[in-house]
């Protein structure tokens, strides 16, 4: 590019530097990024590189566009999943994009769900016959990645009960998955331990954690998952004493595989059996707690100071006027990132409602028994894993 | 900070970048930056006017003036202009756009378009 030519020379584009290209590249939707793979070898050896992939995460999660997606499992008429990502900014939460359930396999072996996403990634799982399967899906580019089976299986260890999770550890850039297993075969809730296992992308396998170990006690949780600032939340519990059960939320922290308890805040029926699940509110977590028709709504407003849990509503369970008829609320889903949280009614209907103004609103989406609800940033990840008959679908 | 890189730019002649044409264009930006920033239809127009009188060619003189001179702004508004007027287009018009000339193998190519045959559709027509 530097011979000394006049300046009505034609500089060739493929000169550019590769930042100038990855500058120009990130201001690209998703779809043009992956056809322009096919420009040049250039252009493809840039574009599926663990570098660029970063660079585009990074631009994707800070830009203030009006991009803020949010991602729902859902169900269509005839019974087929499908998931969609609606604009949250957007005054008719429109729809961005739709993907269909990926496997043409009918499910006669079970049916993956999606339990929760990362950086782009969805993470689904199955169970048949008592043993998980899981795979870790980015529908924006197309890859699948199905996990090699866990340690712990029915066959070797008998019945057991998992709680999941799937997050982005930023000291080692690597993807994780936990697995923390209760093993069913001779439980006793005074002494057993969980046992964890945890899969990485980057050695494609999985290993047990040997050190740090799960406290004694037993975690109750049916998806989906809470992952924020960098750890993995549950609901669990510990027996103290007949008639004693205390209930926490056990945090894994991800990059230093390490766990760790937050109390609960203090409500009538606390130390019992509970019915109740947390959810990412904002940077920090919340509580919802259902009890004698009502649905309580508890937010930690410091994350990690238990004396920050504050009560935020307590909404009655039936009878509701919200549009007119008698509504009932099914569950709490989750909340949008301007800190509405999203309810569904029964019958299936998505509505979103304002915790200071009281305001509702219709989001006009029918979900399912199963639907589920996380923030969703457009990404590559998984672009530079190379495509074979289990991978790309 | 601006303007120190701004006269060490034409002070430095090894430099085979710099023209009165680029002068011209990259140092008022600040200004009308400025003036901008707050009205999206403006800078939209702004970015039409650019794209019409000035040619690929000069663009990438642009691009690479203001990555020189370090000016982020300037450098973001000339890629995003860059990457609206490629985006949803087809492989060809790319190519033809940059200058460019496929330098992949004969079944190299189809392959890329097989694994991503999905992203294709919906493409602008050329």
């Amino acid at each position: 590019m530097s011979d000394n030519k006049t300046t009505n020379r034609i500089i060739p584009w493929g000169s550019l530097p590769d930042e100038i290209l990855t500058n120009i590249f990130v201001f690209l939707p998703i779809k043009s990024i992956i056809i322009f793979t096919s420009v040049s070898k250039a252009w493809k050896s840039l574009i599926k590189n663990p570098t660029f992939i970063s660079t585009h995460l990074n631009h994707s999660l800070n830009k203030n566009k009006n991009q803020n997606l949010l991602f729902i499992g859902l169900r269509s008429e005839n019974q087929k999943e499908f998931y969609a990502l609606h604009n949250e900014d957007d005054a008719d939460f429109t729809q961005h994009a739709r993907f269909d359930y990926p496997f043409r396999a009918p499910p006669h072996n079970g049916k993956y769900s999606v339990l929760g996403t990362c950086n782009g990634l969805l993470f689904l799982s199955k169970v048949f016959h008592g043993d998980n399967s899981f795979c870790l899906w980015n529908p924006c580019v197309g890859k699948l990645l199905k996990l090699p089976s866990p340690n712990i299986t029915y066959a070797t260890h008998g019945r057991f009960c998992a709680s999941l999770g799937f997050g982005f550890d930023p000291k080692t850039k690597d993807y994780k998955v936990i697995r923390v297993v209760t093993l069913l075969e001779s439980f006793d809730l005074e002494r057993t331990r969980p046992q964890v296992e945890i899969y990485t992308l980057s050695t494609g396998q999985w290993r047990m954690l040997r050190t740090g170990l799960a406290p004694i006690g037993a975690l109750y949780w049916t998806g989906p998952q809470t992952f924020i600032n960098g750890a993995l939340h549950w609901v669990a519990c510990f027996k103290v004493s007949d008639n004693n059960i205390h209930n926490f939320v056990l945090v894994f922290n991800l990059g230093e595989e390490v766990f760790h308890e937050i109390l609960l805040p203090e409500f009538p029926g606390h130390m019992g059996l509970m019915s109740g699940s947390i959810s990412v509110y904002r940077n920090s977590i919340a509580l919802f707690q259902k009890d004698n028709g009502f649905l309580h709504i508890w937010v930690m407003k410091e994350y990690g100071v238990v004396s920050s849990w504050t009560k935020v509503l307590s909404l009655p369970l039936f009878n509701l006027d919200f549009f007119g008829a008698s509504d009932s609320i099914r569950r709490a889903l989750g909340f949008r990132r301007n800190g509405e949280v999203i309810l569904k009614l029964d019958g299936g209907r998505l509505i979103s409602l304002d915790l200071k103004t009281g305001e509702i609103k219709d989001l006009r989406i029918v979900g399912h028994k199963k639907t589920i609800v996380d923030y969703y940033v457009e990404s590559l990840v998984l672009l530079d894993k190379s495509a074979n008959s289990e991978d790309t679908y | 900070m601006k303007f120190c890189t701004v006269k060490q730019y034409f002070d430095d002649e090894n430099n085979n970048n710099v023209t009165n044409g680029i002068a011209t264009t990259v140092i008022p930006l600040p200004n009308k930056h400025l003036k901008i920033k707050a009205n999206n239809k403006e800078m939209e127009q702004y970015e039409q006017e650019l794209l019409r009188n000035v040619m690929p060619q000069e663009l990438t003189k642009l691009i690479l003036a203001a990555n020189y001179l370090n000016f982020k702004e300037a450098l973001d508004f000339f890629c995003r202009t860059v990457a609206n007027a490629i985006q949803n287009k087809s492989v060809d018009y790319v190519r033809k756009f940059f200058g460019l000339e496929s330098d992949f193998e004969p079944g190299e190519e189809e392959k890329l378009c097989k694994e991503f045959a999905w992203s294709f559709e919906g493409v602008d027509e050329d």
